[in-house]
């Protein structure tokens, strides 16, 4: 997973590198959380967290987990959530568990 | 080049072709060869050499010695010939310094040998008797393959015989690692209503075990038209290997070790009883599918493979057939396969069968390392075939292997594409999505995580109304869970809980659960978007 602070446009990008799978959802919790609780992240100042999943082409109900950890975690600093994504399937999961009502979801070109 | 004396299979006199334009190193070669005790033939060159083999009919030559350089063509053109005719057959190129170079094609050719000129006379024979030899062990070699061949046939004989005059049908697909093999399947019509199926694998894939399953065949077959229950004849059959044949203090000690195994299953059907009986004895498990399209191992059995051990706890284990359906068994050869193509067992049995009924080959039995022989039987005899479900996956996963599910659905994925090629991305999508949240479900609640408690899934196909069934079963006592309730709230509340059974619930075109939860099934429609 990387990261990328874009000061200017107050937005966080987390770059998730493939699927979000119970298999490496443990590991990839750890990452998304070290950063995000880290003092580069909690000082600076940004409003939209993207979570960057064009990767992904499969998420399971745990890498759903995930997201909705890191959604809360956005809430509490009263940031918006975008999700960018390039997968048709892993779009109708997430407008299937309404995901997508607590987050932007963009589709990739 | 070793081997200075005569073939012991050989009989008379060695029959040589010695071929030379130049008539004193014709005069040389026969009068040395006849003085020694074989039967010259002379060829002045290439034209009258091909002449005269062809005369030769069924007296074959032992070895041929030609010169490397005549006028109408080549010593090694006259070998090329003879080749395709009779691969056998040894030759001995002769050579002048000047041709050296050429020796090294003569030899890609086929020679076995060469000779400098001007010939030495102890070479010459050192040469011949070599190269008689090595035609005598190349046409003993030529004979034991056809042999093995002809038992292979014989093999194929034996397991297509009778099969239309049964009550309850059977497909039988064999693919032996050789011409011959160790896996057999016996059918026994006990009477009007009952068939007994006997399917076994002996250890190893050669002539050996080719004999041991045909002897024990043979015992078979006599102690069951003498009516002598199944159980009986394996219990026999496992004293007799144990003490006869696997070192025991019967074995006559001549230094000849048998060591045979056997791998067996019986099925006895009773279709007026609607009963299926099955013993197992160290064979693979097999598989029964229902007409509701529900999966089971049956047979589980605890008996060892035949001679291994005197005290073979062979039990039987019984069903009821009524609702029909059918039940497949394979030898262990298949499952190797499988894995070794990431299938599922029961995936490739399908392929196999459908295979069968197309009359074609799958390209890839070349690879397998083990016969493979794949028995179905259909258990009731009114069954349509066109109506029943086909299993493509069946599988336990235990308590400890949640951390394997991308494994398994590497090969949930490999097994349906392999099955279905023209299922859509987005019904394989959620097929194997649902699968790995009810599997992960299964393992982790179900099974409470524990070791030695196992989840069952399987995906079954119906033809008929193109629908695939997944269903998955956990030992677990359920729970009370009211996802109709739980998904709106799921999504207000940002829950964490639960998100899977909410996937479950709408990605297949119906779902149904029993046992509050701890066996579910999906249903997916892959005629609807």
């Amino acid at each position: 997973m990387n990261h990328n602070l874009d000061l200017s446009n107050k937005i966080l990008t987390l770059t998730f590198a493939g699927d979000v799978l119970s298999t490496n959802v443990s590991t990839l919790r750890q990452e998304v959380f070290q950063y995000l609780e880290s003092d580069e992240a909690n000082r600076a100042d940004w409003q939209t967290l993207q979570l960057d999943l064009r990767a992904a082409k499969q998420i399971d109900s745990m890498g759903l987990n995930l997201l909705v950890s890191i959604i809360k975690l956005a809430r509490s600093r009263n940031a918006k959530v975008t999700g960018q994504i390039a997968s048709l399937n892993v779009q109708r999961v997430l407008l299937f568990t309404r995901l997508n009502t607590q987050m932007e979801l963009v589709m990739a070109a | 080049m070793t081997g200075s004396h005569p073939h012991p299979h050989a009989a008379g006199p060695r029959r040589i072709l010695a071929v030379d334009d130049d008539a004193g190193a014709r005069l040389l070669l026969s009068h040395h060869l006849r003085k020694h005790g074989y039967e010259v033939v002379i060829a002045e060159s290439v034209q009258h050499a091909r002449a005269t083999f062809l005369a030769a009919g069924a007296e074959r030559f032992d070895a041929v010695v030609t010169d490397y350089l005549m006028p109408d063509a080549t010593g090694l053109e006259l070998l090329e010939w003879i080749k395709q005719r009779d691969p056998s057959v040894a030759a001995i190129i002769v050579t002048a310094v000047d041709e050296r170079n050429l020796v090294k094609e003569s030899l890609r050719g086929g020679a076995c040998d060469f000779l400098d000129k001007p010939v030495q006379i102890a070479a010459l024979l050192k040469s011949v008797a070599a190269a008689v030899d090595l035609t005598h062990r190349q046409r003993q070699l030529q004979e034991a393959e056809s042999s093995v061949q002809e038992v292979g046939r014989f093999q194929q004989f034996m397991l297509g015989t009778n099969l239309a005059q049964l009550p309850a049908p059977i497909d039988i697909c064999w693919h032996p690692r050789h011409a011959a093999g160790g896996d057999l399947v016996n059918i026994f019509q006990l009477d009007g209503q009952r068939l007994l199926v006997v399917v076994a694998d002996v250890s190893g894939h050669d002539l050996k075990a080719g004999f041991i399953s045909a002897y024990f065949q043979g015992v078979v077959r006599g102690m069951v038209e003498k009516g002598t229950p199944i159980q009986e004849v394996f219990e026999y059959f496992n004293r007799f290997l144990v003490r006869e044949w696997s070192g025991g203090d019967n074995v006559p000690k001549t230094g000849l070790s048998v060591s045979a195994s056997i791998s067996a299953c019986a099925f006895v059907i009773d279709l007026a009883r609607q009963q299926l009986s099955v013993w197992n004895s160290g064979f693979p498990v097999p598989i029964c599918i229902d007409a509701q399209g529900r999966t089971e191992r049956c047979g589980e059995g605890a008996g060892y493979p035949l001679g291994w051990f005197e005290e073979n706890p062979l039990t039987v284990s019984r069903r009821s057939i009524a609702s029909g359906g059918f039940v497949y068994t394979w030898t262990d050869g298949l499952e190797d396969l499988a894995a070794q193509q990431g299938l599922s067992p029961l995936s490739l049995a399908d392929q196999l069968l459908q295979a069968r009924h197309k009359g074609v080959v799958l390209p890839f039995l070349q690879e397998c390392a083990d016969d493979i022989l794949l028995v179905r039987i259909n258990l009731a005899s009114a069954s349509r075939e066109d109506a029943a479900f086909r299993p493509i996956i069946y599988e336990q996963y235990f308590g400890e292997q949640a951390a394997q599910i991308d494994q398994f659905q590497a090969q949930w994925k490999k097994s349906l594409e392999t099955v279905l090629p023209n299922l859509s991305a987005e019904k394989l999508f959620d097929l194997l999505l649902c699968s790995r949240e009810a599997v992960i479900n299964g393992i982790k609640y179900g099974c409470g995580a524990a070791p030695a408690s196992a989840c069952d899934y399987q995906v079954n196909y119906e033809p008929n109304r193109h629908l695939l069934r997944v269903v998955v079963a956990d030992p677990g006592p359920g729970h009370n869970f009211d996802w109709h309730a739980h998904e709106e709230a799921a999504a207000e509340e940002l829950l964490d809980a639960h998100r899977g059974l909410v996937l479950m619930h709408r990605l297949p075109t119906a779902i149904s659960v029993e046992r509050r939860g701890a066996t579910i099934t999906m249903d997916f429609d892959l005629r609807q978007p």
